[in-house]
Order: structure tokens, then C-alpha cells, then sequence
């Protein structure tokens, strides 16, 4: 598989590289992020556990026996996750974060360097956070009758969670289902963490009738893909600028559906966010309240835009 | 006499000979110096027009026309692919080392080969620009100096290959 947790992991340094494939096979399986720093600590996320890069190499829960990432430890890995080409990066990491082989995520912190009122790039790299991309087939199939309105069309569907609540991943496989099953489906993926695009192709499968318009901005993707593509249903991550609003109208005039996801709890935190109008408006006929308890990937409850519930469960 | 003969334009031979490949050495590094700075600008041009990945531009730069410098290539391609993770300027460091022992470039061009490495790939591309034209002023330099020894002490050594066999044979003899 192109986007297995291995191909992050030869990217490190011969003793980290070591200490990450001798990590414990559950542990492997459940890694959500591994974040660096410099002269701090390397920690792996898994399965709501932190796990520390010990003084011998080696992954412990041991907070105390965790060793300090040298600065040139961090520059040579951000230099090899980038495959030794920051250059060919540089528009991506202007926006804080590249995305790699596999479709997993490299968040960056260091100095921002301002090109008037744009960030040109970031240099003297202080942390890293590499956050795994999850492709987990099949995960849509309990929710999918849901989101039928009829075997034609699909109601406007809204997925709503905290982070790290499996968001994506779940509209990723709802996407690839849709596709399977006969729609045209345009990704708008202005992360890249969707299809998780490198160099020109899907890092997750996404279904034999998806198109991907690829770190596009979603209020100009939206009007794209609508012209360019006449696609049945708009799939897109995160909405909640304003500009937004204005490009999901459009589709909705041109008769496509639309699934896509935003950050917040309950129905209250969508009355008072900036998609308030599509709500009032009760464009979302299906809104899917996500948590990660008991784990990553529950799905509290479904409503529908008049917040009546339709299945619930805790 | 008959043998004294062959001798004597045995050792004449031999002489002009080891002259005339200390001389080509001269030649030789023009050569090889004018194929890396051919390859870096074909790096160059990959980096700026096409951003291709370094190690694609390595793979591709394997394949190059001089062999020292294709051997450079395709041995730091190996290094990359058994030691990927690790720092890019120890393994360009490593592959200078490898590749250039035996060639004919001098200490000051290979350390300036190395010194190429130092940032290759790690800059974004109006600074990854700088170093380029910073390594071409450098190699031009050697460049340079490499056409004025050519000049002065390739044909010395050719007259000395043979200068020292006519006079071994006259000793000899």
C-alpha cells in the first residue's frame, strides 16, 4: 500500500528509522501523528498514547527517558521527508504544510518569511508534525443509506466533529462509495488531504468516477468544477470561511449535491458559525455529528436540517 | 646490436608514453570538469523549469555521457537508496569521495564539489539559485586554471617522456 505508515517511516535518520519500524505492531497500526522538535522531544500518537524517542533509541511511554532532537537531526529529516527537494515545495510549505507520498500531512513551524502580505516560505524549521493519512475502506457502509435520498441522488450532507475524530477519513470512503456506485464526484481537496495528491496522483482511492482539483482554494474550486467538470456531487474538507458559503450556493443552483465537513460539536455550533445561512436555510438535509469516543471514527448521531434525529447512538 | 636497438626504442617508447599520460591528465580534467558543470546546469534547469525531485535529476544525470561523472551519479543514487533518511551532503560527501579518487580533477575542484552538496535540495529556489552561481564562478576559476596548466605543462610533459628516454638510452648505451 503507497500510503502504509512505512514509507514515512524510511525517511528518517538510520537510529530513528531503527527505533520506529521495532515499534510494536499495535502501536504501528494506530499511529495518528509523530511530532519533532527541536532540542525537545520526537513522540509518536497512537491510540490516545504518547510515545517518547528514549536516550536508547528506542519508543517508551517513559516521558523521563526521552532524549532532545538536535537541530541538525530536524533540518536533515525535514530535508529527506521532503525527499531532498524543498524547493519543489516551497508553494506548499508557504501554507505550513507539504503533503508527501502516501497522502500523509507535514505540518512546519519555524521563521515565516513575509513577501509583503504573502508568507514565501518558512525556514530555520523549529517542529514537525506528521500526521498519517488514513485510508480506511468501507468505513462509509453502515452510513451510506443514510445519505440516499434516492438511488439517484444523495441529500447535502454535512459531517461535524472536534478534530482528529476521523472526519476526513470518512468522507474519503464516502466518496469512493458514491463513485463505485455510479456518480461523477468533484473533489475540491484544498489540503491535499482528501485524494492526498502527489506528484499528479490520488494517494487514496477515491472511486472510478472522481475528479480532483487539487490544493485549490474551495470558493474557487467549487465554480471550477461546476464549469469544468459537471460532476453529480461536490465533495469538499473543512468549509467554514465566508467565501465559502457564496460557492456552495452556486452548486446548489447548478443541482449538484454536496457533502462536505466542518469543525464544531452540536446543531448550536453550525446556527452560529460562518455557514449559519446554509443552516438556517436547511441546505444540509444530513448532518453527521462524529466523536472519538470510545474511539476514532463514531458516529454520534444523524440528523437533519431541522436537527430531528435519525439514528442516535452513544 | 639488433637487441640493443629494440631496447633502446623500447624504452624511448615507454618514456614518451608515461609523458604523454601524465600530459593527458591535463586533458582529462578540462573534460571532466566541463562534463560536472554541464550536469549541474542540467540540475539546474530540472530544478527551476520542472522541480523535479533531486533524486530523480540524480537518476536521470546516472545516465550522463563522461563516465566519471555518470559513475558521480549513479553511485550517489545507490547511497540514496540504501541510506535514504540520512544527511544529503554526507552521502554527496561519500559519493565525491568514491567517484573522483582516481579521476583527474585536483583536491581544490573536488572539494568544491563537496562543498556543492553542502545545500543542494535543503534551500528554496532563489537561494538554491545563489549557491549555483556561486559554484559556477568557482568552477570557472578551476576551469581557468585548468586550460593554463594544460598549456604550460602538457607539452612539457611530452618532452620530457621522451627527453628522459633518449637520455636512458645514451646512458645505457
Amino acid at each position: 500500500m503507497t500510503n502504509s505508515i512505512e514509507y514515512i517511516f524510511k525517511k528518517f535518520p538510520d537510529e530513528i528509522k531503527r527505533a520506529l519500524f521495532s515499534v510494536p505492531d499495535y502501536v504501528k497500526s494506530s499511529i495518528e501523528e509523530i511530532r519533532i522538535k527541536v532540542n525537545g522531544s520526537m513522540v509518536i500518537y497512537a491510540s490516545e498514547k504518547e510515545y517518547f524517542l528514549s536516550r536508547d533509541n528506542k519508543f517508551t511511554t517513559d516521558r523521563k527517558n526521552s532524549r532532545l532532537i538536535t537541530n541538525k537531526e530536524l533540518q536533515n529529516i525535514f530535508n529527506s521527508v521532503l525527499n531532498y527537494s524543498v524547493y519543489a515545495h516551497e508553494e506548499e510549505l508557504s501554507n505550513g504544510y507539504v503533503t508527501i507520498q502516501g497522502g500523509h500531512r507535514v505540518g512546519v513551524c519555524g521563521k515565516v518569511v513575509m513577501d509583503e502580505e504573502k508568507v514565501k516560505t518558512i525556514k530555520d524549521i523549529s517542529s514537525l508534525n506528521i500526521r498519517r493519512s488514513r485510508e480506511i475502506i468501507g468505513i462509509s457502509e453502515k452510513i451510506i443509506q443514510y445519505i440516499f435520498r434516492d438511488s439517484k441522488s444523495i441529500y447535502n450532507t454535512l459531517i461535524v466533529s472536534p478534530p482528529k475524530c476521523g472526519k476526513t477519513t470518512l468522507l474519503r470512503d464516502i466518496v469512493r462509495n458514491l463513485s463505485d456506485r455510479g456518480f461523477k464526484i468533484g473533489v475540491v481537496d484544498e489540503r491535499s488531504e482528501i485524494a492526498g495528491m502527489f506528484g499528479g496522483f490520488p494517494q487514496n482511492n477515491l472511486g472510478l468516477r472522481t475528479d480532483v482539483l487539487d490544493g485549490c482554494p474551495k470558493e474557487k474550486g467549487i465554480i471550477m468544477m461546476i464549469r469544468s467538470m459537471s460532476p453529480d456531487i461536490i465533495a469538499t474538507d473543512e468549509i467554514g470561511k465566508e467565501a465559502d458559503v457564496y460557492a456552495v450556493e452556486s452548486a446548489l443552483t447548478a443541482g449538484i449535491n454536496l457533502i462536505t465537513t466542518i469543525h464544531g460539536y452540536t446543531f448550536n455550533d453550525l446556527e452560529n458559525s460562518n455557514i449559519k445561512k446554509l443552516v438556517k436555510e436547511r441546505v444540509f438535509d444530513r448532518i453527521l455529528f462524529m466523536s472519538n469516543i470510545p474511539s476514532v471514527g463514531h458516529i454520534k448521531s444523524i440528523v437533519n436540517s431541522k436537527n430531528e434525529i435519525i439514528i442516535k447512538q452513544e | 646490436m639488433i637487441i640493443k636497438g629494440i631496447l633502446s626504442i623500447a624504452i624511448i617508447g615507454l618514456s614518451t608514453l608515461i609523458g604523454y599520460l601524465i600530459s593527458m591528465n591535463y586533458e582529462y580534467r578540462i573534460k571532466q570538469l566541463s562534463a560536472f558543470i554541464y550536469s549541474i546546469k542540467i540540475m539546474e534547469a530540472e530544478m527551476n523549469y520542472s522541480k523535479n525531485f533531486l533524486m530523480d535529476i540524480i537518476k536521470k544525470l546516472s545516465s550522463s555521457n563522461e563516465k566519471v561523472v555518470s559513475c558521480f551519479y549513479s553511485n550517489m543514487e545507490d547511497l540514496l537508496r540504501q541510506s535514504y533518511g540520512n544527511d544529503f551532503s554526507t552521502l554527496w560527501s561519500a559519493s565525491v569521495d568514491l567517484s573522483f579518487e582516481t579521476s583527474a580533477l585536483s583536491n581544490s575542484d573536488i572539494k568544491i564539489i563537496k562543498d556543492f552538496g553542502k545545500n543542494l535540495g535543503k534551500i528554496d529556489l532563489e537561494n538554491q539559485q545563489k549557491i549555483f552561481d556561486y559554484f559556477y564562478k568557482r568552477l570557472d576559476f578551476q576551469m581557468e586554471e585548468a586550460i593554463n596548466e594544460k598549456a604550460q605543462k602538457s607539452r612539457v610533459y611530452k618532452n620530457i617522456g621522451v627527453s628522459v628516454g633518449i637520455m636512458i638510452v645514451v646512458v645505457l648505451i
